[in-house]
């Protein structure tokens, strides 16, 4: 298939669109947090995949491969809109944030879910460059350094993003729990 | 025991970021998504087309190419742009474009013709033989004879063309002998003169000839049939018939 693939075969380009569209669309909507923004995203990352097809090494990982290039996609993407409209983009992330945390703390009756339920909510925080390589490392299962490899930056560099990533989140559960405690009473 | 709790921390953290993948749903089915996206590539294929500098530069000049040609064939272009119009004379294909002109001026300071128009009585052309020494009192200008013929042929008839209270500016002399046969046409051109023909190579064969010091062209025809055109600083020539080449320039040459 990736011999047809590199031939510029149109029906197997449409197989692998159809087989990697919504990983590479959920990775992209993580990102970004806009619908819109995120299909601009599938378009590139595919339009971009289906020309730089000789630099896939390893078939077997064409998802992660992907899912590097819609994470990179997705960052661009937003930096340009960014240049534009920043402050927009930041009220949105956190009327979203604001809306579910409001709904995870009604509903959520066990602890567990609700501290996943959270954690789930303040992903959208996270910097544009945190949220890249924990997806990476979390939905594509990569290792850090095939990460810095496809990302190309320094293997320190990915273990400093998820560490502060990671930091960030557990801060965030922190005061949650403060929160719920304060709710509670 | 900071290590466990550090593994639930990330086992939650991984099992967080997993369920919020999963639970994002993208709002169009990838067949639809796809024709989406082949239909944007085809769009973005004309976009670059038109995006790159170079086809950018390619565009303008097949645009100007486009509006020079479009301007030449305009009627009115036509006596404006004179000498562009010259440079036309050119090889196309088989078939070649001839411009004569012989002056500019009078159509520079000519105003554009109006669209109304009407005729004038008695304006019409009249073709009347007359015999030589008539020919030249009707004539604009002194009639050119050849002063060389082939042998046995001799001139058989005059004829001028005649507009009322006008003297004539063309006359036709018609000569014939033993198998020859030809016309020698003279136009006073001493106001201005142009005419433009298109001529089919296959048909014709076209030769350039100085006659006198006068660019010519002798058109062989396939059916025989030898035309010589040439102009002086005051009149068109032209000796057309069924003639050889060589006699048909000695004749001309003679005049």
């Amino acid at each position: 298939m990736i011999r047809k693939l590199l031939k510029k075969d149109q029906p197997s380009e449409q197989i692998l669109f159809e087989m990697f569209y919504g990983r590479v669309y959920r990775v992209a909507y993580m990102i970004t947090n806009d619908h819109y923004l995120a299909q601009d995203v599938v378009q590139e990352t595919f339009a971009k995949a289906f020309n730089q097809l000789h630099r896939l090494k390893d078939p077997e990982k064409t998802g992660a491969w992907l899912g590097t290039i819609a994470t990179t996609t997705a960052i661009d993407i937003i930096r340009k809109r960014n240049r534009w409209n920043d402050v927009v983009t930041e009220d949105v992330h956190l009327e979203r944030v604001i809306s579910k945390h409001r709904t995870d703390t009604v509903e959520t009756q066990v602890e567990r879910a609700f501290l996943i339920k959270s954690i789930r909510s303040h992903i959208s925080l996270l910097s544009d460059n945190h949220k890249q390589v924990i997806i990476l490392k979390y939905i594509h299962d990569m290792k850090d350094a095939e990460i810095a490899e496809a990302l190309g930056i320094q293997i320190g560099t990915v273990k400093s993003r998820i560490y502060r990533a990671k930091l960030k989140l557990k801060d965030t559960m922190g005061h949650l729990a403060d929160v719920k405690e304060r709710e509670d009473v | 025991m900071k290590k466990n709790t550090t593994d639930e921390m990330d086992q939650l953290i991984k099992k967080a970021i997993q369920e919020e993948f999963d639970s994002i749903e993208p709002p169009i089915p990838s067949r639809e998504a796809w024709f989406v996206f082949t239909s944007n590539k085809k769009k973005c294929k004309w976009k670059n087309i038109f995006s790159t500098s170079v086809n950018r530069k390619f565009i303008y000049i097949v645009c100007a190419v486009i509006f020079i040609t479009i301007f030449m064939m305009t009627p009115q272009s036509g006596s404006a742009l004179g000498k562009i119009s010259k440079m036309f004379n050119k090889l196309q294909g088989n078939v070649v474009q001839l411009f004569v002109k012989d002056s500019e001026a009078d159509y520079e300071k000519s105003s554009l013709p109006s669209d109304e128009f009407s005729i004038v009585d008695g304006s019409e052309a009249e073709s009347v033989s007359m015999d030589l020494e008539q020919a030249e009192q009707v004539t604009t200008f002194p009639i050119l004879l050849p002063t060389w013929l082939p042998e046995g042929v001799s001139l058989n008839e005059i004829v001028a063309v005649l507009i009322e209270n006008e003297k004539s500016e063309e006359v036709y002399l018609n000569y014939s002998g033993d198998n020859i046969e030809f016309t020698i046409r003279q136009m006073d051109i001493a106001h201005a003169f142009g005419l433009g023909a298109a001529v089919d190579q296959d048909d014709i064969r076209i030769d350039e000839i100085i006659i006198n010091g006068h660019t010519g062209n002798l058109f062989i025809h396939k059916n025989g049939i030898i035309e010589l055109v040439w102009m002086t600083n005051s009149s068109y020539l032209s000796i057309d018939g069924v003639i050889s080449k060589d006699e048909i320039i000695k004749i001309a040459e003679s005049m």
